[in-house]
C-alpha cells in the first residue's frame, strides 16, 4: 500500500514539476526515462531495506524462540532432577520411619523386659521373702509396667498401621475356639468386677480364613472396653453369620462373621460418638481418666477392621450401655 | 515332673536382661553361660556345646539372624535348638527368625512365670548326665 501511494505521488508530482518547467517535449521524454530509472532504483532500495529489516526481525524472533526452547528444556531437566531427588528423599524418609519404628520397638521393650521380669522374680519370692506391703507395692510396679507395655504396643501398632507396615495374614481357624480364648482372657477382670460375661455363638458360625491374631486383638479390645466401662450388669458377645455383607452399597455381597459386644455400662453421649474412633479420645467428660487405658484401642480396632475388609459400628444410649458391631468377611482377600 | 538340668547358652547384649534370664534359669537348676555378642556366642557355643541356645536378635556387630545361620552351619551344633528371644518389632520378624535357622521364638517382654517352661519345651528330654 505504501508502495502504491509512493508511486502515485511520485508520478503525479514529478510530471507536474516537469510540465511546470516549460521545456520542450524531447527533453521531457529524456528526463522521463531517467525519472523512471530513478523511481525503480529508489523503490528497489526501499524494498530491499524493508525486506532486510523484516528478515532481521524474523531472524531475531527465531533466535529468541531457540533460546526460549533451550531455557525450557533446561528447566524441565532441572525440575526432573528435583523431582527425582524428592522421590529419593521420600523413600529415604520412609525407610527411616520403618527403621525408627523397629528401633523404638526394641529400645522401649528392652528395659521393660527387665522391669517386668525382675518384678515377677521378686514377687515369686525367688529372691527372698517379702512383707505384705512390699508385695503390694511391687504389684503396683508390675501393674504400671504392664500398662506402659500396653501403651507402647498400641502406639507402635498404630504407627505401623499408619505407615502401611501392618500386613494381614490369612489363615484358616475355628471361630468358636477363638471366641472361647478371648472370653478366657477377659473373664477374670469381669469376675473381679462382679459382672456377668457370656458368649452366644450361632450354630452356623464355624471356620473363617482371616488374620486370627488381629481378630483376637479386636475382640479382646471390645470386650475389655465393655468390662472397663460397666460397673453393674453384664457384657455379652453374640456371634452370627451375615450371608450378604456389603462393605459399600456398590461392593458385591459376601459371607461375613458378625460379632456384637453389648454392655450395660455408662454408655456414650451422642456428641462423643463422632470422635470415638479417633486416637487418644477416651470420652469421659467430667470423669477424665477415671478409666485406665491408652485411648488408642478403638482407633486401632477401626483400622484393623478396615484392613480386614470389614466394618465396625456403635450404638449407645447414655447411662444404659453400648453395642459395638464388627462385621468381618469370612475370607480375607489378599 | 521335674526336668533334667540343661546346659543353656544365652546370647544377649543387654546386661539386665542377660542377668534376668540367667537368674530365672539357674533358679530351676539349669547350667547357664552367656555371651554379649554374636561372634563371642558362636565361639562359646562350640566349646560349651549347650542343649539349647537363647538368642537375642537385635545384637551389636552381628545380627541375630546371621548368628543363627552361622550356628546352623556348625555341624557339632546341628541338633541344638536355637530359640530367638526378642521383642516383636516388625511384621515378618518371627518368619525371618525361623527361616534363618531358629527353632522357636519367645517374645519379649518375657513372662517370668512361664519363661523357663517355654525354654524347656524346646528340649526334648535328652536324658542322662552331660558327659
Amino acid at each position: 500500500m505504501i508502495y502504491a501511494m509512493f508511486s502515485m505521488v511520485w508520478i503525479y508530482f514529478s510530471d507536474y514539476f516537469l510540465f511546470g518547467m516549460g521545456i520542450d517535449a524531447e527533453t521531457v521524454a529524456r528526463i522521463s526515462v531517467f525519472k523512471g530509472l530513478a523511481f525503480v532504483l529508489v523503490t528497489s532500495i526501499l524494498l530491499f531495506w524493508l525486506m532486510w529489516k523484516a528478515f532481521g526481525a524474523l531472524d531475531k524472533a527465531y533466535a529468541a524462540l531457540r533460546e526460549l526452547n533451550n531455557t525450557l528444556e533446561h528447566k524441565v531437566a532441572e525440575r526432573t532432577e528435583e523431582l527425582e531427588y524428592a522421590l529419593v528423599r521420600a523413600r529415604d524418609a520412609d525407610r527411616l520411619k520403618s527403621a525408627f519404628l523397629a528401633t523404638m520397638s526394641h529400645e522401649l521393650r528392652t528395659p521393660l523386659n527387665s522391669i517386668i521380669g525382675f518384678t515377677g522374680i521378686v514377687l515369686q519370692e525367688l529372691a527372698g521373702p517379702l512383707t505384705d506391703e512390699q508385695r503390694k507395692q511391687l504389684g503396683m510396679v508390675r501393674g504400671s509396667a504392664r500398662h506402659l507395655l500396653d501403651l507402647i504396643n498400641d502406639v507402635l501398632d498404630l504407627s505401623k498401621i499408619e505407615a502401611g507396615q501392618l500386613q494381614m495374614r490369612a489363615e484358616p481357624f475355628n471361630v468358636p475356639e477363638v471366641i472361647g480364648r478371648v472370653m478366657g482372657v477377659v473373664r477374670p477382670m469381669a469376675d473381679q468386677k462382679g459382672l456377668a460375661i457370656s458368649a452366644e455363638i450361632a450354630p452356623d458360625v464355624e471356620h473363617m480364613m482371616s488374620d486370627r491374631r488381629r481378630i483376637e486383638q479386636i475382640l479382646i479390645n471390645l470386650l475389655n472396653n465393655g468390662v472397663k466401662f460397666t460397673d453393674h450388669g453384664s457384657v455379652t458377645l453374640q456371634a452370627t453369620i451375615d450371608y450378604a455383607f456389603q462393605l459399600t452399597p456398590e461392593s458385591s455381597a459376601q459371607k461375613a462373621l458378625r460379632v456384637q459386644v453389648r454392655d450395660t455400662g455408662i454408655g456414650i453421649r451422642p456428641d462423643d460418638l463422632k470422635t470415638l474412633f479417633q486416637p487418644f479420645s477416651q470420652v469421659d467428660n467430667g470423669l477424665t481418666r477415671l478409666h485406665e487405658g491408652t485411648g488408642l484401642g478403638l482407633a486401632i480396632c477401626r483400622r484393623l477392621v478396615a484392613l480386614l475388609g470389614g466394618s465396625i459400628t456403635v450404638r449407645s444410649t447414655w447411662s444404659e450401655g453400648s453395642v459395638f458391631t464388627v462385621t468381618l468377611p469370612l475370607e480375607l482377600l489378599a | 515332673m521335674k526336668s533334667e538340668s540343661l546346659k543353656i547358652l544365652i546370647i544377649e547384649d543387654n546386661e539386665q536382661n542377660r542377668y534376668l534370664l540367667t537368674f530365672l534359669l539357674e533358679q530351676r537348676g539349669h547350667v547357664v553361660e552367656s555371651s554379649i555378642d554374636g561372634p563371642g556366642g558362636i565361639r562359646r557355643a562350640s566349646e560349651f556345646l549347650p542343649d539349647v541356645i537363647l538368642l537375642d536378635i537385635q545384637l551389636p556387630t552381628m545380627h541375630g539372624y546371621d548368628v543363627a545361620a552361622a550356628l546352623r552351619r556348625d555341624t557339632s551344633l546341628a541338633h541344638v535348638p536355637i530359640v530367638a528371644v526378642t521383642s516383636y518389632a516388625m511384621p515378618g520378624d518371627r518368619e525371618r527368625a525361623l527361616a534363618s535357622g531358629c527353632d522357636g521364638y519367645i517374645e519379649k517382654p518375657i513372662d517370668p512365670d512361664t519363661f523357663v517352661a517355654q525354654v524347656e519345651s524346646f528340649c526334648p528330654a535328652i536324658g542322662g548326665d552331660l558327659a
